[in-house]
This record gives C-alpha cells, structure tokens and sequence, in this order.
C-alpha cells in the first residue's frame, strides 16, 4: 500500500469533506457527517469509494470499546442524552502517510476532526484507553465480512441517515450545532438561532462609547453552497459614556441557522 | 491585526456585482471594505454589504456585493482586516 504525504492525505480528507450534508436538506449524494450518532459505516463506505475514484488506495479502521466522544453536533435529546455521543464500535477510513516519523496510519473522519490525524489521535478521542483497534480492507463493508462492491446497500443507508439528520433539524431542536453543547469562545458576545429567511435584531448595551468596536456574525451551521447570513449594525447613544448596538441579522436561506455574533475593539 | 488587498474589481456605472472569497478560517474575525482607485470628488461612488457562508467546521467564504453608487465606471480595491 503506497504511503502519500501528508498534503495529499489533507487532499483526500477535503474531498471528502467536501461532500458535507446541509444538515436541514441534505440532498444526495452528501454525506451526513453531521449526524455523529450513527451510520459511520456507511460513511465510511462513500469515502472509500471517493478516495479510490481519485487514484489513493485507503484501507479501515473499526475501533471496539465503551466510547464517549464529546460533540456540538449530537442533539442533546437523543441516546444517552447529553452532548457526548456513545458508541460501542466506530470506522473510519485510513491512508498510510509518509511524516518526518515515519510512515504512520492516519484517519479521515469528518465526523469527529477538521482534517486528516493519526491513528493515535483518532482513537486517543473516544474516551477508552482500553479500546480495540481492527484494521480491514476498504472491501469490508459492515463486519465480519459483508461485502458492498455496487455501493447499493451503502446508498440505502446514506438515504436513511440523510433522513434521520432532516428529521432532527426540522424538530425543535433544530439542526446542528446545538448552541447547548457550546461554550462561547473569547471574542463572541452571544450565540443566537435564526428560521429560514428570518430577520432578528440583537441588542447589547453597557459598551463604552469612546471605544471603537467592530460586530461581524459567523454562522455555525455548516452549508457549503452560498451565503447563509448578512447583518446590519446600527447604535444608539445611551448616556454620556455608553452606547448601546443593535445589531440585525438576517438568515438568506431557506434553512434554519445557529450562528455567534462577534466583536472586535478596535481601540479603547 | 492584519489588512490586505483581496481583489480588485471594476463595476459598471450603476452596477451592482457580487464577489466571493473562499478558505478563509472560520475562527478569523474579518471585517471588509472598499476603496475606489478611481477619483471622482463630490459624491460617495461605492457602497457594500456582505454575507458569510460556513463551508465546513474550519471555513468559510465571504460574499461582497458592491453597488456602483454613480453614472461611471469605478475600479476599486476590495480590503480586509482580519481582526484576530
């Protein structure tokens, strides 16, 4: 098996990636990365089937175990509630990657990384330090032997999880990122939700007028495709010191949209 | 902080044109703005609003829509500032 460097393996993992599910309509053929919970084996099918289709030869890893991984992307309300999926078992594709330590076995899983990591870093994630790692062919399907060479059966159940993840982000839950499961990092003053084609105005007061600050709002439910959100900043003089923003926002698409409202002081 | 020169662009007279930039990392606070490269005194000639898509965990693309404010050609810059 032909090691590839460590671009080429970032390569493949973002042409996976790329393949991503909005998770409100999740047209096919995307891959619903963002429905942890289950079908990672049918996930991990179609990223073989597209590595393979541009020429790398990737292989699976199958992990065993009590295995609790921390997610934004697990509805809270589903088994075992809380924002931690829980697994018995879970596969992912792997290359054979030449680094400066030598060839090592790395993973490509959308589903828990933002890039290509090593073997270790993969299974270090899931929260057994006792787990058991299987490595197969990229031939097996579902274990011990089930074979999928039409991608037929992978298809059917790519539709079903694509369904699932629809379901849970037309519910009141709405689609991922649950904000419940997310702290605020510095720099983001509120975490807020908006309805398909929604306009919202916030508002945020105590601000120091003699400071010089800056609102932008980046979106946290992923969908690739076109713009999902635009805002207006307006402001009002509360006092001699202080001001208050009031900032809209405004959801383009027909999905709904979590996203975090950010701010920059620029001087003070 | 950090500014740069993304593109530059020109808009027919009374145009409005949309520009998109991809790759840019998710967890940048970036701000963007415009400046006309082709004087023309007594009237403001471009204005602007943009929208941002999250194209993956670590993503994004800007949108900008430029809007030629005048009755003439206008080359600009289109500028950023990633604020941290």
């Amino acid at each position: 098996m032909p090691a590839v460097s460590i671009q080429r393996a970032q390569q493949l993992f973002d042409l996976c990636n790329s393949r991503l599910c909005c998770p409100a309509s999740c047209p096919a053929p995307c891959i619903p990365f963002l429905y942890p919970n289950n079908g990672c084996w049918a996930r991990a099918h179609e990223m073989c089937r597209l590595m393979i289709a541009d020429g790398a030869q990737p292989n699976k890893v199958w992990i065993d175990g009590n295995l609790n991984v921390p997610s934004h992307n697990k509805a809270p309300s589903t088994y075992p509630t809380g924002c931690v999926v829980g697994w018995s078992w879970h596969v992912a594709p792997t290359l054979q990657v030449n680094t400066p330590n030598g060839v090592q076995t790395w993973v490509v899983d959308p589903s828990l990384f933002p890039e290509a990591v090593p073997q270790t870093t993969w299974a270090g994630s899931q929260g057994d330090p006792n787990a058991v790692l299987t490595p197969t062919s990229a031939d097996v399907y579902y274990r011990p032997n089930t074979p999928d060479p039409t991608y037929a059966q992978t298809n059917a159940d790519l539709t079903f999880y694509r369904n699932v993840l629809k379901l849970q982000s037309a519910s009141s839950e709405g689609p991922p990122p649950y904000l419940t499961c997310m702290v605020k990092d510095p720099g983001v003053q509120w975490l807020g939700s908006l309805a398909p084609h929604q306009t919202m105005t916030w508002f945020t007061w105590g601000w120091g007028a003699h400071w010089h600050v800056f609102w932008t709002i980046m979106p946290l439910t992923m969908c690739p495709g076109g713009p999902q959100l635009t805002w207006k900043v307006n402001v009002e003089r509360a006092n001699v010191n202080q001001c208050t923003y009031w900032i809209a926002v405004t959801n383009l698409t027909g999905d709904p949209v979590n996203f975090e409202g950010r701010y920059n002081v620029l001087s003070w | 902080m950090w500014t740069g020169v993304q593109w530059t662009g020109t808009i027919p007279p009374w145009g409005t044109q949309l520009w998109f930039t991809w790759n840019w990392p998710s967890a940048w606070h970036v701000v963007w703005y415009l400046m006309p490269t082709t004087p023309k005194p007594g009237a403001p000639e471009l204005g602007w609003d943009v929208a941002v898509e999250r194209a993956n965990a670590t993503k994004c693309t800007h949108w900008i829509t430029v809007r030629n404010l005048t009755g003439n050609q206008v080359t600009f810059e289109g500028r950023f500032a990633v604020l941290s």
